[in-house]
C-alpha cells in the first residue's frame, strides 16, 4: 500500500495554512516582527560601526609617520605606495615658519613634500593629480587668509615667488595642516619624515613594515592619531553585539510558537496518523505548514526594515546587508529546524489519546 | 480464508488502573458486521482502539488479515492502519478544512491523487446526504452533520474494515437510517464492520453481537 504523494503533502500544508488563517497570521506576524526588528537593529548597529570606521579612516586613523633626524630615503618612501596594503605614501620635510609677502606679520608653517602627500592630507577626491612639481600646496585656511586659488602666485620671504598648485583641505586629517604651505618636490635625497597610510584591513605589522624599509638607529614610527583617541573597538563591537545571542532567543521563540500551535492541534495529528499517515509524511506537512508563514513573514519583516533604513539613511552597504541577512537567516533556520520536530514527538504519542484531546 | 481482524487473548489496562479488557478473543469477518454492545465504561471504545491499532494492548495479539501485529511499533503499522476506516465517537475532523478535504484524507494518505479522490468523495457525501456541503468548512457544520462527514470519510476510503464508535449517537432517527444504509451499502464480501452502539436498531442490522461487560466479551448471533 502506498503513502502520501509528495505534491499532495505540500498541498495539504498549504490547505492547512489557508484554512487556519488565525494561526497562520500569528506565526507570520511573529516572524515579521521578530525578524524585522533584529534585521533593523543589525542595520543600525553595523551602520554605526561602519560610520565610525569611515570617520576613523577619514581622520587619519590608518596614517603612520616614520621620522629620523638623520633623514630617510625619499625615493624609498615614495615607493612604499606600491606595497600591498599601502594606500599612499609621501616624503615630508617640515620647514621653518615663514612670512608671506602679501600678508606681512603672519607666519605660516612651510615644508617640502612629494606628490603623494595630497592623498594623505585630504580624503577629498576632487583634487586632480596635475603636474604640481615646483609649485606649492596651500592649506584651505591659509588660502582663504591669503586670498589665493590654484594658479595664483605666492611670494614667500627668502624664496622666489611660487605658483599655487592646489588648495588642500585637511580639516578631517589634521586641522593644523590647513595653515600649511608646502612646496612639491621630486622624491630625491633625504626627507625628515615618511607618511604612510595603510588600507583599513591591514591590522598588524604596520610599524614593522616601515621599520624594515628604513634602517637607522633613530627611526621612530608613530600613528598620526594617538591610539587612546579612539576608544571604540569596531571588530569587538560587531562580535559582541546583542544580535549574536538574540537570534538564538528569537529562533527559539518562533519555534516555541510553532510547538504551541502543534500542541493545540494534537487531535489533528492523531487524525492524520489514524488514517495511516507516517512520521515522514507528518514531518513534511508540519514543515510546510510552519515554513510558509514564517518565511513569508520573515521576508516581509526584513524588507520592511530595509525599506525603513533606505528611507532614513539611503542604501545600506553590502557588509550591513550581509550581517543583517545572516542574523535573519539564522533565526528562520533555527525555527524551521526545531518546530517540525514537534510533530515527530507528537507522532510517538498514543493516537487514541490524541483523538480524545479535543 | 482468514478473518479480516482477529484478537487473541487481549488484555488492556491504562497505567496502573484496573483491567479494561480481559482475555478478549474476537474474529471479525468481511461481510459479517458485528455490533459491540455494553454499558458505558465497559471497554467498547478501548476494544475498538486496540483492534484498530490506535492503542497497543497490554497483553495479547492483534492479527490483521493473518498478519500478527508485533508488540513493538513499526512503520508497517501505518500501512496496516490505512486498511481501517474510523468513525470516532468524538467526531474528529479537520475543522478548518472543507468537508471534501476531510473525506478525501484517507484516500490521499494511501497515495491517491487529488483528482482520483473526487469521484469516491462525491459518492460518499451523496450517500450521507451532504453532497451540497462539500466545499463548506467543516467547522460550520452541526454535530450531526460532522458525524455524517466522518461516516462519508470512512466509506469513501473503501477500507478492509470499518470501526465505528456510536456512529448514530448524535443523529435523529431519519438521518440515522440514512447513514446506516450508507454504511451497510459498502459492506460486501471484502469489507468488515465493527460498530459499538447502545442502539438496538443498529444491533439488529448486524450478523453478530459481541457483548462486553467488565472487559470480558461474549459473542452471539443477532
Amino acid at each position: 500500500m502506498k503513502n502520501w504523494r509528495i505534491r499532495d503533502l505540500f498541498r495539504e500544508s498549504v490547505g492547512n495554512d489557508a484554512g487556519s488563517r488565525g494561526r497562520t497570521l500569528i506565526l507570520g506576524g511573529s516572524a515579521l516582527l521578530v525578524v524585522g526588528a533584529l534585521f533593523l537593529s543589525d542595520l543600525l548597529v553595523t551602520g554605526g560601526i561602519l560610520d565610525f570606521q569611515r570617520r576613523y579612516v577619514e581622520s587619519g586613523g590608518n596614517l603612520y609617520i616614520a621620522s629620523s633626524k638623520s633623514g630617510l630615503d625619499a625615493a624609498r618612501c615614495a615607493a612604499l605606495v606600491s606595497l600591498p596594503g599601502v594606500k599612499g605614501s609621501a616624503a615630508v620635510s617640515p620647514g621653518p615658519r615663514a612670512r608671506v609677502l602679501s600678508e606681512p606679520g603672519t607666519l605660516y608653517w612651510t615644508g617640502i613634500v612629494t606628490m603623494g602627500a595630497i592623498r594623505l592630507l585630504t580624503t577629498a577626491s576632487t583634487i586632480q593629480a596635475v603636474d604640481l612639481q615646483g609649485r606649492v600646496l596651500v592649506g584651505a585656511d591659509a588660502a582663504q587668509e591669503l586670498g589665493v586659488v590654484p594658479g595664483s602666485w605666492l611670494g614667500i620671504e627668502g624664496t622666489k615667488p611660487k605658483q599655487v598648485g592646489a588648495v588642500v583641505d585637511s580639516e578631517d586629517r589634521d586641522p593644523a595642516l590647513n595653515r600649511w604651505i608646502a612646496a612639491v618636490a621630486a622624491p630625491i635625497g633625504l626627507a625628515r619624515e615618511c607618511w604612510v597610510e595603510f588600507d583599513a584591513g591591514v591590522k598588524t605589522g604596520r610599524q614593522e613594515t616601515m621599520f624594515a624599509m628604513f634602517t637607522g638607529p633613530d627611526v621612530v614610527v608613530q600613528p598620526v592619531k594617538r591610539l587612546d583617541e579612539f576608544s571604540r573597538d569596531p571588530v569587538g563591537e560587531l562580535a559582541g553585539r546583542p544580535q549574536t545571542i538574540a537570534w538564538l532567543y528569537a529562533g527559539l521563540l518562533l519555534a516555541l510558537l510553532g510547538w504551541l500551535s502543534s500542541w493545540f492541534r494534537r487531535s489533528d495529528v492523531g487524525l492524520y496518523r489514524a488514517v495511516g499517515t507516517g512520521s515522514p509524511a507528518l514531518l513534511v506537512i508540519a514543515a510546510g505548514e510552519f515554513v510558509i508563514p514564517v518565511v513569508v513573514g520573515a521576508l516581509g519583516g526584513a524588507l520592511w526594515a530595509l525599506a525603513w533604513w533606505m528611507a532614513e539613511h539611503g542604501n545600506p552597504t553590502s557588509d550591513q546587508l550581509y550581517v543583517a541577512s545572516r542574523t535573519a537567516a539564522s533565526i528562520v533556520l533555527l525555527a524551521v529546524t526545531c518546530t517540525p520536530l514537534s510533530w515527530i514527538v507528537l507522532g510517538r504519542e498514543s493516537i487514541a489519546a490524541q483523538l480524545k484531546d479535543r | 480464508m482468514v478473518p479480516v481482524l482477529r484478537l487473541e487473548g487481549v488484555y488492556h489496562r491504562y497505567g496502573d488502573g484496573p483491567k479494561v479488557l480481559v482475555d478478549v478473543n474476537l474474529d471479525v469477518w468481511a461481510g459479517r458486521p458485528i455490533a459491540l454492545m455494553g454499558p458505558s465504561g465497559s471497554g467498547k471504545t478501548t476494544l475498538l482502539q486496540v483492534a484498530g491499532l490506535l492503542t497497543r494492548p497490554s497483553l495479547g495479539t492483534v492479527i490483521v488479515e493473518g498478519d500478527p501485529v508485533p508488540r513493538k511499533g513499526s512503520r508497517r503499522d501505518e500501512l496496516r492502519r490505512g486498511r481501517f476506516s474510523w468513525v470516532f465517537q468524538t467526531v474528529n475532523v479537520l475543522g478548518h478544512r472543507t468537508v471534501a478535504d476531510n473525506v478525501a484524507l484517507p484516500l490521499l494518505a494511501r497515495g491517491a491523487s487529488r483528482l482520483a479522490t473526487r469521484q469516491p468523495v462525491g459518492e460518499a457525501l451523496a450517500a450521507v446526504g451532504l453532497a451540497n456541503r462539500a466545499n463548506e468548512r467543516a467547522v460550520n457544520l452541526s454535530g450531526g452533520e460532522l458525524q455524517r462527514v466522518c461516516i462519508a470519510r470512512a466509506i469513501a476510503a473503501q477500507p478492509r474494515c470499518i470501526l465505528a464508535d456510536e456512529p448514530t449517537g448524535q443523529l435523529d432517527r431519519s438521518t440515522s437510517t440514512q447513514v446506516l444504509d450508507a454504511l451497510w451499502a459498502v459492506l460486501d464480501s471484502h469489507t468488515a464492520l465493527v460498530v459499538a452502539t447502545h442502539d438496538p436498531i443498529v444491533a439488529a442490522r448486524c450478523d453478530d453481537i459481541a457483548t462486553i461487560s467488565d472487559g470480558r466479551i461474549t459473542v452471539s448471533g443477532a
